[in-house]
């Protein structure tokens, strides 16, 4: 417990915005997490009666038009963009890495896929997503899947330049001298100096992939409009902006928040995880 | 010292490498012409030139890192140029390579025991069990000590990993070591005890050394037999004693010559005039005549073959 | 005061501090150096001894948020240097004095052609318009022996050789005839043949233009073939300073001693055959953080007494113009193992 809190302490003095970036996101999603139960309010209750209320004391941020309790639907609606975030990066990461480690180490692949690729890259985000909307039913699903291939590009050019580079380093070629079977060479070699890369970019793609779901979701193109995504939040509250402009600004600070404090661990993990920049911080 | 089994003999080694670009339609750079080589078991020869001579891309071809355009490759008389994969992987245990950089050469992540354990494991000579102090014997084999085991690349000096390369290299008790460029990376304090390493190596396992370097005064130290290669092809090859006593290429007079004395009483010998022409459109004939002090008409179009010009000693020069 | 012209360069106690994370590292500690007009002084020692330091200091042009330095004395042909403003410096740079670099290739724009650079140089310093610095350029490239001028001055860094880069560094450093040239490493990216072209060209050079220069080098052998006075460095300090030829003759310092008996030379097969093993100096150049206690190569030092270890020798004349940092310099030491 002390050497946790030691290690704590030295990772807040020598990368405080990994430290920032990380703390926030973890209370983030720990809120988001246990939203269900620490909600004071059902966040999908309907209560016309209570329509548009101010902030009170049952109602900490007030509620919106239909009378839902603001700050019970922003807590649940954490869940859906930081599952989004998450699942989008980790299904684009895993695509684009098993794409990209083929692209970089089978040659003849290497020209078709990466033709693919650029193919994919040239599609637009917020497009793709709402025509696969459009033929499939609109679901969180669908939102991750749809973003999840747009981002694969991103991950396949990342790690195929990664691998070229690597298959010409010395210490790649020694491990080929040494006996090593090309698998060996992706599991030792390749993939560790692979993953800091990697993890990185991970967390850009997570961070626009939830502005782009709240983006979706607040031109109804997204999770459907009765699950309480944020999108869906600022969405419903856009007509009420004068009355009430806590029901757009609420969740777009949180929104905001959150992408922060993403790019923050991904900025601080980035500058952690390189070895040359780490040993100049030692 | 050397005996009369041939451990490694390159036949007509050529590397060609296509230029890609539409403007350089068809054009190829020479960068290995037609080199052939023998290595007796426990011998050295040091393959001598400057840069872009090709001395490295033969290393490179003997060691399957780089597919030659054409020529073959024999280890103790199997051909081993056109193997397989898995076959050329079996193969390579007797095959080994010490890296120029000592920085680049060691994967940054990996443990000393787990860098020097991979010839072991790879080709599956240690269990997994008796590994450590497998690597442990190994280190200490090189001058480096079992409290080094646990520790990263970036911990050591420069010359520490050099010996960890070779290490590494000699995990696998292999029969042939090409070493590219082995301690030019390394301060001179440092190079003298690096060599002394890979005499030491030498004598106790009987290696035969492929010794690739620029420095001549090293190789002089180093090798039985030096080969000198220009503009991808070898102008000489002779007893180490014979070429750097009494060399017979005008290229290889100029370079012993180039290279700086340390003595202040010896006046400094004029250099040699012009600079290495392009491998793409090499020179007709001898490919030193536009340098040569001593070129004459037929040198311009007649190609000198190498030839024996004393015992064991060869140039390819029409008047050596 | 003497009637004597002053030296071209004098550097007195000249420390150097770079700054890397939290560590302090004292890359250069009392290094004083003179350099007479015209006269070529080398500076030899390994990676890591503070001989490039010494350069960038004395030029101004280490980061200063990572370098301090302070020396006693630091003097251009008798104007002092310490107290000059940042922008007096820039103006003195590449005008008065000058460095060449080892690598040709990081030190030239890449996206410039070489004329352009070459012509730019000549236009700052020297105030010229465009044709009249164009002609300068077209001298300063046969200055450098580059042949077709003409065709050169369009040419990119790509498209040259490294010989060639070189030579176009070297006619950008020479270009306002500079009376002092800092030649850090220049040859040793280029293959042997190319080294001695430059070496011959450098020297050639300040024959004709009368620059001093401080020659950088780890190589005993180009120190032997061009320099006229040696300072050997190492770990920071100054060890060693000779007229050339004692050095190689009466070397009196442990460190000089070794690095002379442990390089390879041409001639080995002859006099003892091939295969000789060669004299080793044990262990590795110190890692230089913290102040080391006494002298620097005591850890290496086979001769090494107990007040080497608690007391840093000062360089101390024990001829004319040959000082040595050693508390043994007056006796002859040899190399503690000999050839085996």
């Amino acid at each position: 417990m002390v050497e946790w809190l030691a290690a704590l302490r030295r990772l807040a003095r020598e990368s405080p915005t990994l430290a920032v970036g990380g703390g926030t996101l973890l209370l983030i999603a720990a809120l988001g997490l246990v939203a269900p139960w620490i909600a004071p309010h059902d966040p999908l209750a309907i209560a016309p009666t209570n329509s548009l209320e101010p902030a009170s004391a049952t109602h900490l941020l007030g509620t919106d038009q239909l009378g839902r309790d603001l700050f019970s639907r922003i807590l649940v609606g954490t869940r859906i963009s930081i599952l989004v975030g998450a699942a989008v990066a980790a299904l684009a990461t895993i695509g684009g890495l098993a794409i990209g480690l083929l692209a970089g180490f089978v040659r003849v692949l290497d020209g078709p896929l990466m033709r693919v690729m650029d193919g994919v890259m040239s599609i637009p985000g917020v497009l793709f997503a709402i025509a696969l909307m459009a033929v499939f039913r609109a679901s969180v699903e669908t939102v991750v899947i749809a973003l999840a291939i747009v981002e694969i590009p991103r991950v396949v050019r990342l790690v195929r330049s990664v691998v070229l580079t690597l298959r010409e380093l010395p210490f790649v070629e020694g491990a080929i001298v040494s006996g090593a079977t090309t698998f060996g060479i992706v599991r030792r070699h390749i993939l560790p100096n692979t993953l800091a890369p990697l993890i990185v970019q991970a967390t850009y793609i997570a961070a626009s992939a939830i502005i782009i779901e709240a983006a979706l979701s607040f031109l109804g193109a997204g999770t459907p409009p009765e699950v309480p995504s944020w999108g869906n939040i600022m969405a419903s509250g856009r007509a009420f902006f004068l009355i009430a402009p806590m029901l757009v600004l609420m969740p777009g600070v949180v929104l905001t928040l959150t992408v922060l404090a993403i790019n923050l661990v991904g900025d601080g993990l980035r500058d952690r995880l390189d070895p040359k920049l780490r040993a100049a911080l030692k | 010292m050397a005996g009369s089994e041939i451990a490694l003999e390159v036949e007509g080694l050529v590397k060609h490498y296509a230029i890609r670009g539409a403007a350089a339609r068809g054009a190829v750079v020479r960068a290995v012409d037609g080199v052939s080589l023998r290595i007796v078991a426990g011998e050295t020869l040091a393959l001598v030139g400057e840069s872009g001579s090709g001395k490295s891309t033969v290393g490179r071809m003997i060691l399957g890192l780089t597919p030659p355009t054409a020529g073959t490759v024999r280890l103790f008389g199997q051909r081993i140029d056109d193997l397989d994969h898995r076959r050329m992987r079996a193969l390579r245990r007797d095959l080994q390579l010490v890296f120029q950089d000592p920085y680049a050469s060691l994967n940054p992540r990996m443990r000393v025991v787990d860098i020097v354990g991979e010839p072991l494991a790879n080709f599956g000579l240690v269990p997994a069990a008796e590994r450590r102090d497998h690597v442990t014997e190994i280190l200490r084999r090189v001058g480096l000590g079992p409290e080094h085991l646990d520790r990263l690349p970036h911990e050591f000096s420069g010359g520490q990993r050099q010996r960890l390369g070779i290490a590494r290299a000699i995990a696998s008790r292999p029969r042939v070591v090409v070493c590219d460029e082995p301690v030019s990376a390394l301060d001179v304090s440092v190079q003298a005890q690096v060599i002394n390493l890979l005499l030491d190596l030498q004598a106790e396992f009987g290696l035969a050394y492929l010794f690739i370097a620029h420095d001549l005064a090293v190789v002089e130290h180093v090798s039985h037999r030096t080969a000198v290669m220009y503009l991808g092809a070898l102008v000489e090859v002779a007893p180490t004693r014979d070429l750097f006593a009494a060399p017979r290429h005008p290229y290889t007079q100029a370079l012993l010559a180039s290279v700086p004395v340390p003595d202040p009483t010896v006046p400094r010998r004029p250099p040699i005039e012009g600079e290495l022409p392009s491998a793409v459109d090499p020179p007709s004939g001898c490919r030193f005549h536009t340098r040569c002090p001593l070129a004459e008409p037929r040198c311009r179009t007649v190609a000198p073959p190498l030839r024996v010009v004393a015992p064991g000693h060869e140039a390819a020069c029409h008047l050596a | 005061m003497s009637g004597s012209p002053p030296p071209a360069l004098e550097v007195a106690d000249l420390a150097v501090d770079l700054r890397s994370g939290g560590r302090t590292i004292r890359a250069v500690d009392g290094m004083s150096l003179t350099l007479d007009a015209g006269e070529t002084l080398a500076i030899v020692g390994e990676s890591g001894c503070g001989k490039s330091v010494t350069a960038l200091a004395i030029l101004r042009l280490l980061p200063q948020r990572i370098a301090t330095m302070r020396a006693s004395r630091l003097r251009l042909g008798g104007e002092d240097l310490v107290g000059l403003s940042e922008e007096e410096m820039r103006r003195l740079r590449g005008n008065r004095i000058s460095m060449v670099f080892q690598e040709p290739m990081t030190s030239l724009n890449p996206v410039l052609s070489v004329g352009r650079q070459i012509i730019e140089t000549i236009r700052t310093h020297r105030g010229l318009d465009r044709a009249a610095a164009t002609a300068e350029a077209l001298d300063l490239l046969r200055l450098v022996r580059i042949p077709d001028g003409e065709r050169r001055l369009g040419q990119y860094p790509f498209e040259m050789s490294g010989g060639m880069r070189q030579r176009v560094m070297i006619a950008m450093a020479v270009a306002c005839r500079p009376a002092v040239l800092l030649a850090d490493e220049p040859t040793t990216a280029l293959d042997v043949t190319v080294q001695a072209q430059i070496l011959d060209l450098l020297q050639d050079l300040q024959r004709r233009i009368g620059t001093a220069m401080v020659l950088i080098t780890h190589d005993l052998g180009v120190v032997a073939q061009s320099a006229r006075r040696v300072v050997v460095m190492y770990a920071g300090r100054k060890v060693e300073e000779a007229p050339v030829g004692r050095l190689f003759a009466d070397p009196r310092h442990p460190y000089t001693l070794g690095l002379l008996a442990s390089m390879p030379r041409l001639g080995s097969s002859a006099a003892h055959g091939p295969r000789g093993r060669l004299r080793e100096m044990s262990g590795s150049v110190p890692v230089m953080d913290g102040r080391i206690e006494g002298c620097p190569f005591a850890a290496r030092c086979a001769h090494a007494l107990d007040l080497c270890r608690r007391s840093a020798p000062e360089p101390v004349e024990i001829a004319p113009d040959h000082r040595v940092a050693c508390w043994r310099a007056q006796e002859r030491l040899e190399m503690a193992h000999g050839r085996v």
